[in-house]
């Protein structure tokens, strides 16, 4: 029997563009949740870490990043098999060559070549990635031999499953498993967990998925596969464990008046650790223009609470019967304005920022 | 408010009292000359409603009458509201100013003084003036009803004449409340927008300049950050290659090493192959010498043999032959000595021949001797007495003067007699005649008869003394320079000079002497002529030398033949003598030796023969043992017999044969080996040379590019292009939304200003509407419509429905004129909406043309029924159309006045 860990994707370094100020914290995330990895692999007692490419986001980053991630690895307790994959590929000048790499401990092993490696009762057949760009079967490395123990193989790209067509970088045949005489073959690239079943239904191909969501809208990451295969042949047994650290919530509503903005704010306050949530809310609908006020309370209170929060509220229009207020403006040049924009807010969203804004001027006095 | 009558006095041009009404509640003419005091009176109703009475100042004192020292005064009468008010006011002098109002047929104060002036000043909805005189702007509406002359366009509104245009109309374009909300979007929006609509930039920008450079910056350093990772990825792409450059270079290296290890064993076998080759070839090379050195001996022994018997044979020959040539060579001997003995007898004569060849050469030395030595002596003699001569001729001194000095001496001598004779002609003459018998006492004493006379000569002054009578003494000038008497010495002395070295006084002496000279030195030329040509280009010791030397020769010959001693020899038959004897001896002589010697030559030929013949017969039969000894010495060396020396020799070639046959094989099996490696070796070896060199740098660059790739990994350009992005994706929301924030107040004060423009049209509608009414019917045809600002001036004018707009300045002068006042008219009609008004018009219209003036007066007269219209003007005819029309005449006032009074 053999127990391992399968993690993937870490992207240590990644680009974190439409978050605001909140990149260094989505960063820092993803070490976080590495650690919830190791600590999943002591607790679990598993026999080794594999992850299958895509540890760095690229050869590149800076080079501190790389001695916290070696450290992070060094104080697993049983070895880290380190697969380059496409985002930190084994060339000349790649991380794996870097001094801050190689200092490592014998307990992380970069799978430099395709030389099997034995750990127990398991062979790793290791399809490392040396370009970031193919076409080829990284698998096409492993050699068919007849089965003899536990095989797993570990390999980066995109797998040809109908219905799910990916970029083709990479890609490994669906048959992969069965070409290559493996028990297991534990892939990277894809961000979500994903389990393609073998000719006998058992789960032979598995995506680990990222440890830490990487954006919003991401599905299925935040997790780690513990594996256990108990002989040669038998299905693999997948327990998927979260390891996610941030949560990046989604939101969009359709708004007709105040009170349905109030029940936003009431479903977000439900997250229970706003400090470690990314908000995406987006507004559409009518609202009557004094109302619209409404929306940018709600920004700045979301904005306080959460890590990070787009709220994109450009769609919400004024409803264009509500003329209350206008009636209220002072008659002549300012009044007929006001009628001339709501008038054109539905179409021009200029229009309704000033027609926004007026209200705010009109409403100045009222407010000191 | 309209004007029911006005007076003045002390005002301007108008001294008197004027006094004019009642007026028309419609139109009134006002006309008069030019200077009559029109312009004065228009502005004088603007002075006394508006201004205050204690008014002061530069402007105010032009309304004191001229040259008096009175206050200008001042009556109106108007009504305003139903009520009928006199105004009374006195400015400057003593000012004063009464309100009153009608109350039944007289009037009732109202107020007076500043009360007064307030009064009026809010019944004509006027603001107050300042300290001087009021200006148009606080006239209230009559600011834009009054037109002074030429100044028909209105050229602003005063506010308080805008709120009671607005108020007659019944329209608001704002409000307090209002324009703060207009202040407040400007305000906002100037913190973005220059008052040209451009985005602030530099000091003051708006945020979203900032933004935007922030962004722009950011940008740039994005762009070098990504550079700097393309540059990494170059620097491993770059590695990469070279690394598999040297992996192959490292592969042909390890190739070239095992095939070098591979040419060096072949040529190793090569070399064995020919060392045996070689041997082998040795081998043969002895066998072949042996067979050769027992073939030698054989043919040696044949020849040696053969050799004997020839010389055994030669002997016999020899023998025989020798008798023969024994008698030829005695034959032969005989020969020579008879022709030696000939010869020896021919040559005694030719010693005759030679003793009569030098006595003939003697004999002709002898007489050129003589003949020289007879030419000689008598030239010498000559050379010699001429030579003597000569020198007696050049040792006598000479006083003689040359022929220069001569003349140099006779030119002096004619200066001389010159000076003497100026020094004469010079000198003063004093002569006396007598008339009666004088006696002179001086210069010497002498007595002069009547008739007689002296005459006294010198210089510088003469003198004569008579008895009884005194002396006459005549002087000459004085100091006239250089006397005649000093000339005459100087000349004398260089006279002297030239003659003193030749020791004589006179110069006719010196010129004889001088003659004399001349002919002893032609005597002396002709002699040094002579003895040149004797010596003809020799000297006199040559001459004499020669002819000692002929002197000699003769001496010595007379002495050798001594019987020339008498007669000289003959030359001539000596010579004859000699050349016979010549003649037939020599060739005799010739031929006797050249037989001789022939014959001496067989003979020698004939003893060489024999002796030849004769030392061969001598020398045969040693040679003959020679060959004998030879042939033993053969025999003794091999010791073996005839029989055993074949076989020796026929094995001795077997055995060649075979080693020959060893030495081919060896040769072939080289052959079959192939070329010599030793080449190929050293080609390997210098290609691998070049291959170690070359990995060698393959090795060095790729040390290099890792450095290079290393240094760079080390920058972590990824996450510098990370940072740079996420800080642009801020920078571009920022930058979004202060560009949504700028656009929306562009929008909301554009939306406010096209409002504005809507209410504007809403309140001018009525001005314009009239003026669009009235101006077709005084040009006489379409205009286009108008465009009026808020302020209810006409700003610009649209000709053709939908087209564009044309500022005022493209109208001509006449219908701009029309154009102004039908706007004043309709202001004026509009404000009379309510309650009649006033409007006053100095000589409004002075480009209008006839015609036109004819359909004005008809716009005029309507006017005139909705208000009072002041009509001030010089030409009254242009309004006599105008039907309702009052005409105030005022030349025709001012005449009357005086009489009136
Ligand atoms: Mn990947």
């Amino acid at each position: 029997m053999i127990r391992f860990l399968h993690s993937a994707d870490w992207q240590i370094g990644m680009k974190a563009v439409h978050v605001g100020t909140a990149g260094d914290r989505v960063r820092e995330a993803r070490f976080e949740a590495a650690r919830n990895v190791i600590a999943l692999a002591r607790d679990r007692g598993v026999d080794f870490v594999l992850l299958a490419g895509d540890t760095f986001e690229d050869n590149a980053v800076d080079r501190s990043l790389v001695e916290r991630v070696v450290d992070v690895l060094a104080s697993s307790p049983v070895p880290v098999l380190v697969l380059p994959g496409n985002h930190d590929p084994l060339v000349p000048g790649a991380i794996y060559e870097s001094r801050a790499f190689t200092r490592a401990s014998d307990r992380v092993r970069l799978l430099a070549t395709t030389e099997p490696v034995t750990i127990g009762a398991a062979t790793i057949l290791p399809c490392p990635l040396r370009t970031k760009h193919g076409h080829a079967d990284p698998t096409r490395a492993i050699a068919a031999e007849p089965r003899s123990g536990i095989r797993i193989g570990v390999a980066h790209g995109t797998l040809r499953v109908a219905g799910l067509e990916g970029d083709d970088d990479f890609p490994i045949d669906a048959d992969a498993a069965e070409r290559c005489g493996l028990d297991y073959l534990a892939l990277g690239h894809w961000h979500s967990h994903f389990v393609a079943p073998g000719c006998d239904g058992a789960p032979r191909i598995a995506y680990s998925g990222t440890h830490e969501q990487t954006k919003f809208g991401e599905g299925a990451s935040g997790n780690a596969l513990v594996v256990t295969i108990r002989e040669p042949g038998a299905p693999p047994e997948i327990e998927v464990v979260r390891t996610g650290v941030l949560e990046w919530r989604q939101v969009e509503r359709q708004v007709s008046e105040a009170a349905d903005v109030g029940r936003i704010m009431w479903d977000l306050e439900a997250i229970a650790t706003p400090k470690r949530a990314l908000v995406d809310a987006t507004l559409r609908g009518t609202l009557p223009s004094a109302d619209l006020r409404k929306l940018d309370e709600t920004r700045r209170f979301l904005t306080e609470r959460f890590l990070f929060v787009r709220f994109d509220a450009s769609a919400v229009v004024p409803s264009p019967t509500d003329a209350r207020w206008i009636d209220a403006l002072p008659p002549g040049a300012v009044q007929g304005a006001a009628r001339r924009l709501l008038a054109e807010a539905a179409e021009s969203p200029v229009a309704r920022e000033a027609l926004t804004l007026l209200y705010a001027f009109a409403n100045e006095r009222e407010a000191r | 408010m309209i004007f029911r009558a006005i007076e003045i006095e002390s005002w301007g041009c108008f001294t008197t009292p004027l006094a004019i009404g009642p007026l028309a509640e419609g139109v009134n003419v006002i006309h008069g000359p030019n200077a009559t005091g029109k312009s004065t009176l228009a502005s004088a109703l603007a002075r006394g409603l508006f201004d205050r009475h204690k008014v002061s100042g530069s402007d105010a004192e032009a309304l004191r009458p001229w040259g008096r020292d009175v206050g200008p005064r001042i009556a109106i009468e108007f009504a305003h509201a139903g009520v009928e008010y006199r105004l009374e006011k006195r400015f400057l002098v003593g000012p004063s100013s009464r309100l009153l109002r009608r109350e039944g047929s007289g009037f009732a104060l109202v107020a007076e003084g500043e009360a007064a002036d307030e009064r009026v000043r809010a019944i004509l909805s006027a603001t107050p003036a300042g300290k001087g005189l009021s200006k148009s702007s606080n006239w209230g509406i009559a600011q834009v009803l009054w037109a002074p002359q030429g100044e028909l366009r209105l050229d602003e509104t005063s506010r308080d004449a805008e709120v009671r245009l607005r108020d007659a109309i019944g329209a608001s374009t704002s409000s307090p409340e209002g324009e703060r909300l207009e202040r407040r979007i400007d305000e906002e929006w100037s913190k973005i927008f220059t008052p040209k609509g451009q985005l602030k930039r530099g000091q003051g920008a708006s945020r979203l300049v900032t933004v935007e450079a922030d962004r722009r910056r950011v940008e740039d350093e994005l762009a070098r950050a990504c550079a700097d990772l393309a540059a990494f990825e170059e620097a491993s792409r770059k590695l990469e290659a070279l690394r598999d450059g040297h992996a192959s270079l490292a592969k042909d290296q390890q190739l070239t090493k095992d095939r070098l290890v591979e040419l060096r064993a072949r040529a190793t076998a090569y070399l064995e192959l020919v060392a045996k080759e070689e041997k082998i070839a040795s081998e043969e090379s002895a066998a072949r010498d042996r067979a050769a050195a027992i073939d030698r001996r054989v043919r040696a022994l044949a020849d040696v043999r053969a050799k004997r018997r020839e010389l055994e044979t030669s002997k016999g020959d020899v023998a025989a032959k020798l008798p023969a040539l024994e008698a030829e060579v005695g034959a032969r001997a005989g020969e020579v000595n008879r022709l030696a003995a000939r010869l020896a007898e021919t040559r005694a004569a030719l010693d005759d021949l030679e003793s009569m060849r030098i006595e003939l050469d003697d004999a002709r030395r002898f007489r050129a001797a003589s003949e020289k030595e007879a030419t000689l002596r008598p030239r010498i003699d000559r050379i010699d007495e001429l030579d003597r001569r000569i020198a007696a001729s050049g040792s006598r001194p000479s006083t003689a003067p040359s022929r220069d000095e001569l003349s140099a001496i006779g030119r002096a001598a004619a200066a001389r007699d010159q000076a003497r004779a100026v020094l004469d002609a010079s000198a003063l003459r004093l002569e006396i005649t007598a008339e009666a018998p004088v006696e002179i006492e001086a210069p010497e004493q002498r007595r002069l008869a009547p008739g007689e006379s002296v005459e006294v000569r010198g210089t510088p002054e003469v003198s004569i003394r008579i008895r009884g009578v005194g002396i006459v003494r005549a002087r000459g000038p004085s100091d006239l320079g250089a006397s005649p008497a000093d000339a005459l010495r100087k000349a004398d002395e260089t006279l002297s000079a030239l003659m003193q070295p030749f020791g004589a006084t006179d110069v006719e002496s010196l010129e004889k002497r001088a003659r004399e000279r001349e002919s002893s030195e032609a005597t002396v030329q002709a002699m040094k002529l002579e003895r040149d040509t004797l010596l003809a280009g020799s000297n006199p010791a040559t001459l004499r030398s020669e002819l000692d030397r002929a002197h000699r020769e003769t001496v010595e010959l007379r002495a050798r033949r001594p019987d020339w001693t008498n007669s000289a020899p003959h030359v001539e038959s000596m010579e004859e003598a000699y050349t016979k004897h010549h003649a037939s001896l020599v060739p005799l002589v010739r031929a006797l030796e050249d037989e001789h010697k022939t014959a001496a030559r067989s003979h020698a030929d004939a003893e060489q023969s024999w002796f030849r013949e004769r030392t061969k017969f001598e020398s045969l039969p040693a040679q003959i043992q020679r060959e004998i000894d030879a042939e033993r010495r053969l025999v003794d060396e091999d010791g073996l017999d005839e029989a055993a020396r074949a076989a020796a020799c026929e094995d001795a070639a077997l055995a060649w044969r075979a080693a020959t046959a060893a030495a081919r094989i060896a040769k072939e099996e080289r052959r079959e080996f192939g070329g010599d490696p030793a080449g190929d070796v050293v080609r390997t070896e210098q290609s691998l040379e070049r291959l170690d060199d070359a990995e060698r740098r393959a090795f060095e660059a790729v040390k290099l590019a890792e450095g290079a790739l290393n240094d760079r990994a080390d920058e972590g350009a990824y996450s510098t292009v990370a940072r740079l992005e996420e800080q642009r994706a801020r920078l571009a929301d920022d930058e979004a939304r202060e560009r949504r924030r700028a656009d929306a107040l562009e929008c909301l004060r554009s939306a406010i200003a096209k409002a504005r423009a809507e209410v504007v049209d809403l309140l001018v509608r009525p001005i314009r509407a009239r003026v669009e009414k009235s101006l077709p019917r005084i040009v006489g045809g379409e205009i286009g419509s108008l465009e009026f600002g808020a302020d209810f001036r006409p700003r610009a004018i649209r000709p053709e429905p939908g087209g564009d707009a044309v500022g005022l300045d493209a109208l001509s002068g006449g219908t701009a004129e029309q154009l102004h006042f039908a706007t004043r008219l309709a202001l004026a009609e509009v404000l009379s909406e309510k309650a009649r008004e006033v409007i006053v018009l100095d000589d409004p219209l002075v480009f209008t043309d006839a015609e036109r003036m004819v359909r004005i007066a008809e716009v005029l007269a309507e006017a005139g029924a909705r208000c009072q219209i002041l009509l001030f003007t010089c030409h009254p005819e242009r309004y006599r159309g105008l039907p309702v029309a009052r005409e105030f005449d005022l030349a025709a006032i001012r005449r009357a006045d005086p009489a009136k009074r």
